[in-house]
């Protein structure tokens, strides 16, 4: 949940429950504030109606307002108050709210039962017509509040949101400086600075990393160069066949290593994003050129291929890198097949697929793509990792999956 | 014929050095970017190799040089960085061709060969041995008077062995000659065995003779001794 939506919320929860207690305090403040003038004014009309019977002894009876009768019980009662409900026989028998005043008081020397009541279906209605434009008035100025408040709360975050994106936008990889927009609010612009520092330090060590791999590659690119060249020469003087099988194994190793060196070089360089100049390829006429080229390797094999061509899958991209996208996925196609073994080739204009037969058992799909991950001793486990870099450098979607035999790797826009 | 190596690398000049004077070239030696300069004004050379890493200056920049002193020399740029944009500079810049290192000595004598036969506008492009001959122009192959119809690869394949006779090539070395740098040994080098089977039954059909030696587990050396 965002924050400010969740601010927002509790803020709405905490006017409702306020508006809530507001009301319902007001209802009784108005009400007992009603009860209070009532009584008052009963009091006062039993006080009239005492001076009227002690003058005139005469009594008054006006119901369902006044009620006066001589008591049965010889006995004063102070006055009590309460709400009752009194048939209205003029209007269809409805029930109508009275507040009433009852006393037995003794007025020279005789008892009398006195009923007051007064109506309150209108301090009913009065109780609505301050009740309703008090509510309609807070509920106004709360829901005004509020969108102030969502309003300012906006501009407060909007820095901040900026800022965000800024950070979401950084890569490590494109380098350049991460500018922060200064919020002028104490928390944020804090915020602000550690990030920055931080990022500026994890840029330094990245960069650094960077440096010293392709630095490293680099350097070592020379003295492979000499080891080579000297065994190379080496090989052509006249010794021993052990000595000369000795100096092959030398040989062999160091070429090796070179061309781990040489991988680990293309990797730097893909993460690094040193692959710059783009154009529209069209890699399924590549893949088809090297399956032609890698003839020689499919056919000592007997390996069968299936091509099934509906359009061309091309893509924006370094002609260098493709070649070796096509020629790593192939290349895996190859070697990790079996005697008489397929391949297996799916080209459509938003995706290339290539399965091939091999060994009956799926390889762990969380690793297949990471480094020095091998299937056999011969290979440094280098090619797939390459993939994975280049297809991420072009946003290409790449899936390994294992159905029925096949293990197939699917490229996807 | 007269070739300048331009290698900051003192044991790399040595070696290439060495293998080339073999390989009867007469060569001069530069270890930086001042004393290239400096020899490219003065002297002519055929052939020039060039490293582009060199301490004291960029050796694209000596392209000019050559250009303006040695513009009949042939520039073939070896270095460190496998990388296209520098390749197609070097290119662009008026470059014959482009080795990354490390490299075969014998991809070195084939590629200034080359250059030489590109440069070299009399036609005399026949290279002969014995009885074997090949036309580097009409890329033919005439054998006791017969031409013979090879592949492109087996076609590349002798012309590999008749530049880097008697020496032993390896089998990563014809590979990478043939192949490129994508196959290894992670594949198995069988698929040269058949290449070159072929091609010596081709010759042996024309009635030329096997000079193709196989070392065992190795690789070949092509020689009449």
């Amino acid at each position: 949940m965002r924050l400010l939506t969740k601010i927002n919320r509790n803020y709405l929860v905490l006017l409702s429950v306020m508006l809530i207690i507001i009301s319902i305090a007001g209802y009784y403040i108005i009400k007992l504030r009603f009860q209070y003038e009532a009584k008052e004014k009963l009091l006062q009309t039993a006080g009239l109606i005492h001076e009227q019977i002690r003058q005139t002894g005469a009594t008054i009876n006006l119901p369902p307002v006044i009620e006066v009768r001589e008591s049965r019980k010889h006995k004063v009662q102070e006055p009590v108050f309460k709400e009752i409900f009194i048939k209205n026989k003029a209007e269809d028998n409805e029930e109508e709210p009275y507040f009433e005043l009852w006393e037995t008081v003794n007025i020279s020397g005789e008892y009398y039962d006195i009923k007051i009541r007064q109506s309150i279906l209108e301090y009913e209605d009065m109780i609505r017509a301050i009740a309703y434009p008090l509510l309609a008035m807070l509920l106004s100025a709360f829901i005004f509040s509020f969108l102030i408040n969502y309003r300012f709360n906006k501009t407060v975050w909007k820095d901040f949101k900026q800022n965000l994106q800024a950070l979401e936008n950084y890569s490590f990889t494109h380098g350049g400086e991460l500018s922060l927009k200064d919020t002028n609010i104490l928390e944020f612009d804090h915020l602000n600075a550690i990030i920055s520092g931080l990022m500026e330090k994890l840029s330094r060590e990245y960069r650094l990393l960077k440096q010293f791999t392709e630095n490293a590659s680099h350097e070592l690119q020379t003295p492979l160069a000499i080891i080579s060249l000297n065994l190379e020469e080496l090989l052509q003087e006249q010794m021993p066949e052990e000595q000369l099988s000795r100096v092959y194994s030398i040989f062999q190793s160091i070429k090796k290593l070179d061309k781990l060196n040489r991988s680990l070089l293309l990797l730097t360089k893909i993460e690094n994003e040193q692959f710059i100049n783009e154009e529209l390829i069209n890699l399924t006429t590549i893949f088809k050129e090297k399956l032609d080229e890698y003839k020689v390797l499919t056919e000592p094999k007997n390996i069968k291929i299936f091509q099934n061509i509906n359009a061309d899958f091309k893509l924006s991209m370094n002609p260098e890198l493709a070649v070796i996208l096509i020629n790593n996925l192939l290349l895996n196609a190859i070697r990790h097949n079996i005697e008489k073994g397929e391949i297996k080739f799916f080209s459509t204009a938003d995706e290339l697929r290539i399965c091939n037969t091999g060994i009956n058992k799926a390889p762990d799909e969380r690793v297949i793509f990471k480094r020095f991950v091998k299937q056999n001793s011969s290979s440094f486990g280098l090619g797939l990792a390459i993939v994975k870099e280049i297809c991420n450098l072009y946003a290409l979607k790449i899936k390994y999956s294992f159905t029925e035999n096949q293990h197939c790797f699917a490229l996807k826009k | 014929m007269k070739i300048l190596i331009i290698e900051d690398e003192f044991e790399l000049l040595i070696a290439i050095s060495n293998y080339l004077i073999k390989e009867n070239y007469i060569c001069e030696l530069a270890n930086n970017f001042i004393t290239a300069d400096e020899k490219l004004t003065i002297y002519e050379y055929d052939i020039i190799l060039l490293d582009i890493t060199l301490p004291d200056g960029n050796g694209l920049d000596l392209i000019k040089t050559i250009k303006k002193y040695n513009s009949n020399a042939g520039v073939i740029i070896i270095s460190a960085k496998n990388s296209l944009d520098d390749k197609i500079n070097g290119l662009d810049l008026g470059a014959d061709d482009y080795l990354t290192k490390p490299f075969h000595l014998s991809e070195l004598n084939s590629r200034v060969k080359a250059v030489i036969r590109r440069r070299r506008f009399d036609g005399n492009n026949i290279l002969k041995f014995n009885e074997i001959s090949i036309n580097e122009d009409s890329k033919s192959v005439i054998i006791n008077e017969i031409e013979i119809t090879l592949t492109k690869k087996e076609y590349d394949l002798l012309l590999y062995f008749l530049i880097n006779r008697n020496r032993v090539l390896t089998k990563e070395a014809i590979a990478e000659h043939l192949w490129g740098d994508n196959i290894d040994s992670t594949d198995s080098f069988d698929f040269i065995y058949t290449h070159l089977n072929n091609l010596r039954r081709k010759i042996k059909e024309a009635g030329g003779k096997d000079y193709i030696k196989m070392l065992y587990g190795m690789g070949y050396k092509f020689t009449d001794e």
